[in-house]
């Protein structure tokens, strides 16, 4: 297997915990901000409350996607490497125990995983494999990929509605969101949005989702019970190149993170308007909210930064400089949500 | 035969032979689907099928395995949504043929598009069966100015980048970028010739270059030592070298072993792709639609997939048929019509944008029907043996300080509104 001895070195080093945080940080109670880094292998860890750069765990090749478990406990991050089309001890998704701060266990998760979604309960794993035009789904008690499933080509964005039933794969070249549903673990229906769809959400009632469509420079507004777009929102002229979306806790906004128009772009949801659009670091690409809903972040890919939104403003209020290269992913983890 | 599977006889008067009939490639929908496309197109029209007609030869062959791949992916996405997508494959060489294909295709298979263009003679024909027929034509082979000029069609569009934007691209990064810009043109004396000669002059004198001289060479040349050697008396820097097959092989293989004090480019084509004849020497810098070391915007997944089914890299005809298929794929469910009039309207309109995985939104010129897109430029790679070819430029480049979208940035390729001769006539 293509590098399979480096990985196995990095997935050493990364079990062995090469945390560094600083002493005490971790004992604040506010939401840490988990940042994958792809191109240096690593996670760098915000504290919200003061926006500083608390640690960096090292993770291995490729840290793309990244998500919280429901109980804010665990951190998953997606891994892998540059063997396209051959499952290699580099593709896995970790996991990442919030109070230590180490990796705890590597879980299977097909060929070249780079997004994915936690159900609800915690119990399952929903992850798109770009290379092999699937999504595998993942017990996370058994460590065991439980489903396989043909979905449109080159999956990408993965997301899960509130109540666990649905989960919307997006796939780049086939323009398409394929519908699992998570009772019998089949593709229940597929629909065309607008062309190259990057990332998927859904609003916090369940009852719509936004797809980004990086090439048309749209978001599809989605109703979850027909499966159907409803309306298509442009963003910037179409001049925006939308990948990363995220809605508020409390509905009643979508942020998108623009990519190349270096951009955030807020929607208001009642009307599918957008209202505002922020300029951030260079090419955003994953969003995070807090739980509060009060600041939103970006990972800015190329600048190597996050931008620190003010949500009251629609202003950004810092810039963090992360301790790696690449910002993809970001998600948020509250120490206090599950206890 | 180079297609897919699932290849059915035609029904005919006359049936079209096995090595006629290249392959086809189906899938049938398995899958629950809902969407609006779907819904709004007739219940006949779930069952899609595209045509390619080519003339057979290396460039043929390159074309269709881009296309059958594109078959392949649009099939399966296809299925995913309730329907069938199908691409009939047929071999004919001379105008008859293609003009009794296109017919049979249309009336007999229900094709709704076509799709070829591997040299300028089936390119022709094509165009005019098209237009005849009513059914859309995606060129994506033909680059001859004087081809174009003279089809110029409604229900024709070009995939294939016209000659004036691989002038402008090679002129551009030359040129303007890399400061080359005392040129000596090396053409036929031939209606095609002539009409590139003019376009590259116009590209160079642009950039700020002079035209040093003009070389017209014949067929049957065979004199390229005394030819290199004017070159440099006209106090050239680079050599653009409008030849084909025989006779810029031999140039450049003489240029190679000369190895003398300029440079060399053309209008199209990297040396030794498909189409290109036997053209080999590793030297110059060329333009190019693809090339399978692209990585970034989904195009290692798309090389990866290319070299999956095919154990070949992606070539520029290659990606050029497999986008043409993405196309008529793609404009069907988002038109949700087959007619040949409504699909050309659709891509006529700003709604009509499509994912080459180039990074920027790929549309067509109302004006001229020519896809708006990036070239890039290749040159031999660095190191021993200077053996394989590496991008070096992609154009055209975003100029600081000048805030362009992406359609107006790649409109800085080829020719504009006011220049172009092509004047389409009012659908019917």
């Amino acid at each position: 297997m293509k590098g399979s001895r480096n990985w196995r070195l990095w997935i050493g080093v990364a079990l062995a915990g090469a945390l560094q945080l600083p002493a005490g940080a971790r004992a604040q109670d506010a939401p840490l901000a988990y940042v994958s880094n792809e191109r240096s292998g690593t996670i760098t860890i915000i504290n919200t409350a003061t926006d500083e750069v608390v640690g960096t765990i090292e993770v291995g090749p490729g840290p793309r996607g990244i998500q919280v478990s429901p109980d804010g406990k665990r951190v998953y991050v997606a891994l892998s490497d540059l063997a396209r089309n051959v499952e290699t001890d580099a593709d896995a998704i970790a996991e990442i125990d919030v109070a230590s701060g180490k990796i705890t266990r590597r879980l299977p998760a097909g060929t070249d995983p780079e997004q994915f979604a936690v159900s609800p309960d915690g119990l399952k794993l929903f992850a798109s494999n770009e290379d092999a035009g699937t999504a595998s789904i993942i017990a996370l008690d058994t460590e065991q990929v439980i489903a396989t499933l043909t979905v449109g080509i080159e999956p990408e964005g993965v997301a899960i509605s509130p109540d666990g039933r649905w989960v919307y794969v997006t796939a780049e070249t086939s323009n398409t969101v394929s519908v699992i549903d998570t009772h019998n673990n089949r593709v229940a229906a597929s629909f065309l949005v607008d062309v190259r769809p990057r990332a998927a959400t859904f609003s916090p009632d369940g009852k719509r989702a936004y797809v980004t469509s990086e090439i048309s420079g749209t978001v599809s507004v989605v109703d979850t019970e027909t499966h159907q777009v409803i309306e298509t929102i442009v963003l910037g002229d179409g001049e925006a190149k939308p990948v990363g979306v995220v809605v508020s806790p409390d509905g009643k906004r979508v942020y998108v993170a623009n990519g190349h128009a270096n951009s955030v772009s807020v929607i208001d949801a009642d009307t599918n308007r957008v209202i505002a659009t922020i300029p951030v670091g260079r090419r955003p690409w994953g969003l995070a909210i807090t739980p509060d809903g009060k600041k939103l972040y970006t990972a800015n890919g190329v600048s190597n930064d996050v931008s620190v939104i003010d949500t009251a403003t629609n202003e950004v209020i810092a810039t963090v400089k992360v301790e790696g290269e690449g910002p993809w992913g970001i998600a948020i983890a509250d120490p206090s949500s599950g206890g | 035969m180079v297609g897919g599977t699932g290849g059915r006889q035609a029904p005919a008067s006359r049936a079209w032979t096995r090595r006629e009939v290249l392959g086809a490639v189906v899938a049938a929908g398995s899958l629950a689907a809902l969407g609006r496309p779907a819904e709004l197109l007739a219940a006949g029209e779930q069952d899609l099928r595209v045509g390619l007609v080519v003339p057979g030869g290396a460039a043929s062959e390159a074309m269709e395995r881009g296309a059958t791949l594109g078959a392949e992916e649009a099939a399966r996405t296809a299925g995913l949504l309730g329907r069938t997508f199908e691409l009939v494959a047929v071999r004919a060489a001379d105008r008859e043929g293609v003009e009794d294909a296109v017919r049979r295709l249309v009336a007999e298979r229900g094709v709704y598009a076509i799709i070829g263009g591997a040299d300028e003679g089936s390119f022709a024909a094509l165009s005019d069966a098209a237009e005849r027929d009513g059914v859309l034509f995606l060129n994506a082979g033909c680059a001859d100015p004087v081809a174009r000029d003279e089809h110029c069609r409604r229900h024709t569009l070009h995939i294939a980048a016209s000659t004036a934007m691989y002038v402008d691209a090679v002129a551009q990064w030359l040129a303007g970028e890399a400061g080359l810009r005392r040129w000596c043109f090396v053409s036929p004396d031939t209606p095609s010739g002539n009409a590139v000669y003019r376009r590259a002059r116009r590209a160079l004198e642009a950039q700020g270059g002079e035209a040093v001289g003009r070389i017209e060479v014949g067929a049957g040349t065979d004199d390229f030592g005394s030819l290199l050697r004017d070159i440099e008396r006209k106090g050239a820097d680079l050599a653009f070298v409008d030849l084909a097959g025989e006779e810029r092989r031999r140039f450049l293989e003489h240029y190679s072993a000369a190895a003398p004090g300029f440079e060399v480019t053309g209008p199209a084509g990297v040396p030794g792709e498909p189409g290109d004849g036997a053209s080999r020497p590793r030297v110059g810098t060329w333009p190019t639609l693809w090339h399978h070391t692209l990585s970034r915007y989904g195009a290692t997944q798309l090389n990866e997939r290319f070299r999956t089914r095919f154990g070949l890299p992606m070539d520029a005809l290659g990606w050029a048929g497999w986008f043409a298929v993405k196309v008529a794929w793609e404009a069907v469910n988002r038109a949700s019509t087959t007619s040949g009039s409504e699909l050309v309207r659709f891509l006529e309109s700003e709604r009509a944008a499509f994912d080459g995985h180039k990074g920027r939104p790929l549309s067509f010129r109302p004006w001229d029907h020519q896809l708006r897109q990036p070239v890039y430029l290749v040159k031999p790679a660095a190191g021993p043996g200077g053996g394989e070819w590496e991008v070096v430029a992609e154009l055209p480049r975003a100029v600081r300080g000048q805030e362009a979208t992406s359609q107006e940035l790649l409109d800085r390729l080829g020719d504009g509104e006011a220049e172009s001769r092509c004047r389409l006539a009012p659908l019917s």
